[in-house]
C-alpha cells in the first residue's frame, strides 16, 4: 500500500467512526423531512406499498405465480433495489451537491458520503415496515438463517460505499455521467431479478445474466435470508469479491483524486 | 498555547482547471479522443488552466498579524483557502501547525428549514466539532445571539440582520490560535454590531495568528503588522504594514486581472 493509499484510508477510516457526525447529520436530514410533510420519507414507502401491491399481484397473474410466495419476494426485491438504486443515485451527485460546503469548510470528503449513506438506510428502514406488514398478512417461515441478512447488508453497504465514490468523484468531473447513470439503472433493474423469477430464466439463454449481474448477487445476500431462502455460498464468495473490489478501487479514487474535487466544483 | 503556531508555505503553486460545459462532458471527450485529427484542430479547446497562485513561499509565525492586499482576482480567496486546507496545492509544500479557525463562507452548513439551535448543531458538525462541544456552547452562543425564543423557529422565518447574528454568533463561538478572515466580519444593528466587533477583537487577540485579506487599507493598517501584496498570483511585495500598504496604493493596480475567483 503506497502511503497516499495508506493517507486515505486513515482518513476514512477517522471519519467512519465518528459516528456521532455523520450519523446526527444523517437525523436531522430525516427529521427536517418529516417537518416538511407530517410523515416525511414515509411518503416513499406509501408509493413503495402502492406499486408492491398493484404491480405485485399484475405479474403474479401474469407469469401465473402464487401470489403468497410471489409478493414477499418481489416486495424485499424491491425494497433493497431502492436503496441501492438511490444510494448510486444520490452518490453520483454527492459531490456536486455539497460543493457549496466543499469549498466553504475543510472537512475530509467522505464524510458527505457516509452522511448520504446514512440517510438511505434510515430510510430503508422505514420501507422494512412494509416487510413486516407483509409477514403479518401473509407470514412465511422463519428460519435461523434470517439473521444472515445483517452480513449480507454489511457487503451490499461496503459495495454501494465504494461504488458512490467512485461514481461521486466521476460525476464532479463529469457532469454527463450522472444522467447516463439515472438511465442506466433503469436498465440494470430489468436485468435483475425483482419482477421476474429467477426460476423463469432457468434452462433458458438468458441464465448467465443473473449470474454475471453483480447487482443480482448483492441483492440476494439481503433478500434471500430475510425471507429465510436457502443462500448460495458461491454467492457469498461473488459477493464478497464484488464489495472487496469496489472498495479497493473507491479508495484508490479518493486518493488520487480528492484533493481535485474543490478545483472541479 | 498559540505560541506552537507556525505555518510554512515552500513554492506553492495552485493551478485550476476553467471547465466549460463540453469539458465536463465525458461524451465529448470521448468523441475527441475517437477522432485525433479533429481534436488536434480544435486543440484551443482543451480545459484552460489558470494560475492562481504561482510559487508562493511564507512563513508566518506566532504573534504575526499579516495583512494580504491586492486586486480583485490576485489570489486572496486562494491563499486563504490554501491555509485553511480546502485547496490542496498543484506543486509545493504548506504546513500549517496551530488549530484553524477560518471565518469566511459563513453561512454553508446552515438550513433554512432548521430551527436556530438546529442550525447551531449543524453548523457545529459540519466544521468538524463533536456534539459534546457543541452542547457546552449551546447556551453561550443564544445569549449572543439575543435571539431568544426565537431560536426555536427556523432560519427562514428570521430577518437578513437575525440570520446574521446567529452565524456570527456560531461561526466566532470557538477560538482558534490561527485565525484567517476574508475581509472583516460584522453584524446587525449599532448595538450587535458594537459586541461583534469586540468579541472579534478578543477572537483576534488571543489568537497566534491572524491572516487577514482585505481592501480596507484603513483596516489592514490598523489591525496588521505585516503585509504582503499579491498580483496574479505572486507575492510581489512582502514586509512592514505601512511600505506594503504605500506600494499597494501607489501601484495603481486596480484594474481586475485576468485570474477569476477570490474577492
Amino acid at each position: 500500500m503506497s502511503s497516499r493509499m495508506r493517507g486515505a484510508a486513515t482518513e476514512i477510516v477517522a471519519q467512519a467512526l465518528q459516528f456521532d457526525r455523520w450519523g446526527t447529520l444523517a437525523l436531522m436530514d430525516i427529521s427536517l423531512r418529516y417537518r416538511r410533510t407530517v410523515i416525511g420519507p414515509l411518503w416513499i414507502t406509501l408509493t413503495l406499498a402502492a406499486t408492491i401491491g398493484s404491480v405485485g399481484t399484475v405479474y403474479a397473474t401474469l407469469f401465473k405465480q402464487d401470489v403468497s410466495s410471489f409478493l414477499p419476494s418481489f416486495a424485499v426485491g424491491l425494497i433493497v433495489w431502492t436503496l441501492i438504486a438511490s444510494t448510486l443515485q444520490e452518490g453520483s451527485n454527492i459531490f456536486v451537491a455539497s460543493g457549496h460546503l466543499i469549498k466553504a469548510v475543510p472537512a475530509p470528503l467522505v464524510v458527505h458520503v457516509l452522511q448520504m449513506i446514512a440517510r438511505n438506510i434510515i430510510i430503508f428502514l422505514h420501507h422494512l415496515l412494509l416487510v413486516i406488514v407483509l409477514y403479518v398478512v401473509m407470514p412465511w417461515q422463519l428460519h435461523w438463517n434470517m439473521v444472515l441478512a445483517i452480513p449480507g447488508f454489511v457487503i451490499l453497504l461496503t459495495a454501494l460505499f465504494g461504488a458512490s465514490t467512485i461514481l461521486g468523484l466521476l460525476c464532479a468531473r463529469y457532469r454527463d455521467i450522472g444522467t447516463a447513470i439515472v438511465s442506466g439503472l433503469q436498465f440494470i433493474f430489468f436485468l435483475t431479478p425483482i419482477i421476474w423469477n429467477e426460476d423463469a430464466v432457468n434452462g433458458t439463454a438468458f441464465a448467465w445474466l443473473t449470474k454475471v449481474n453483480a447487482v443480482a448477487t448483492l441483492l440476494d445476500l439481503v433478500r434471500k435470508p430475510l425471507l429465510s431462502q436457502p443462500t448460495d455460498p458461491a454467492q457469498w464468495l461473488l459477493g464478497s469479491i464484488y464489495a472487496i473490489g469496489l472498495a479497493i478501487l473507491g479508495l484508490n479514487f479518493y486518493a488520487r483524486y480528492r484533493h481535485r474535487v474543490a478545483y472541479w466544483l | 498555547m498559540s505560541h506552537a503556531a507556525h505555518i510554512a508555505l515552500r513554492n506553492v503553486s495552485v493551478e485550476f482547471p476553467i471547465l466549460t460545459f463540453r469539458d465536463r462532458s465525458l461524451r465529448s471527450r470521448f468523441i475527441r479522443t475517437l477522432t485525433p485529427r479533429l481534436s488536434r484542430q480544435k486543440a484551443g479547446m482543451r480545459p484552460h488552466v489558470i494560475t492562481a497562485l504561482n510559487e508562493v513561499t511564507l512563513d508566518i509565525r506566532a504573534g504575526d498579524r499579516l495583512g494580504i492586499v491586492g486586486a480583485n482576482g490576485a489570489g486572496k480567496t486562494t491563499l486563504l483557502r490554501v491555509l485553511a486546507g480546502i485547496y490542496h496545492p498543484t506543486v509545493g509544500n504548506v504546513s500549517v501547525h496551530g488549530r484553524c479557525l477560518s471565518l469566511f463562507d459563513l453561512r454553508a452548513g446552515f438550513d433554512e428549514e432548521a430551527t436556530g439551535y438546529e442550525n447551531i448543531l449543524r453548523r457545529g458538525l459540519v466544521i468538524g466539532a463533536r456534539r459534546t462541544e457543541i452542547d457546552a456552547r449551546r447556551a453561550e452562543i443564544a445569549e449572543f445571539t439575543e435571539l431568544g425564543d426565537r431560536l426555536d423557529l427556523p432560519l427562514r422565518t428570521y430577518s437578513s440582520g437575525m440570520t446574521l447574528r446567529l452565524i456570527f454568533a456560531v461561526a466566532t463561538a470557538v477560538e482558534g490560535e490561527i485565525v484567517l478572515l476574508d475581509e472583516w466580519i460584522g453584524a446587525g444593528d449599532h448595538d450587535f454590531r458594537r459586541k461583534a466587533r469586540q468579541r472579534l477583537d478578543r477572537i483576534v487577540e488571543r489568537a497566534g495568528i491572524l491572516v487577514l485579506a482585505s481592501h480596507d487599507v484603513d483596516l489592514v493598517r490598523s489591525t496588521c503588522n505585516r503585509a504582503i501584496l499579491l498580483q496574479n498570483g505572486r507575492i510581489t511585495a512582502a514586509g512592514p504594514t505601512e511600505d506594503i500598504l504605500n506600494q499597494y496604493l501607489g501601484s495603481g493596480d486596480k484594474a481586475p486581472s485576468p485570474a477569476p475567483s477570490s474577492g
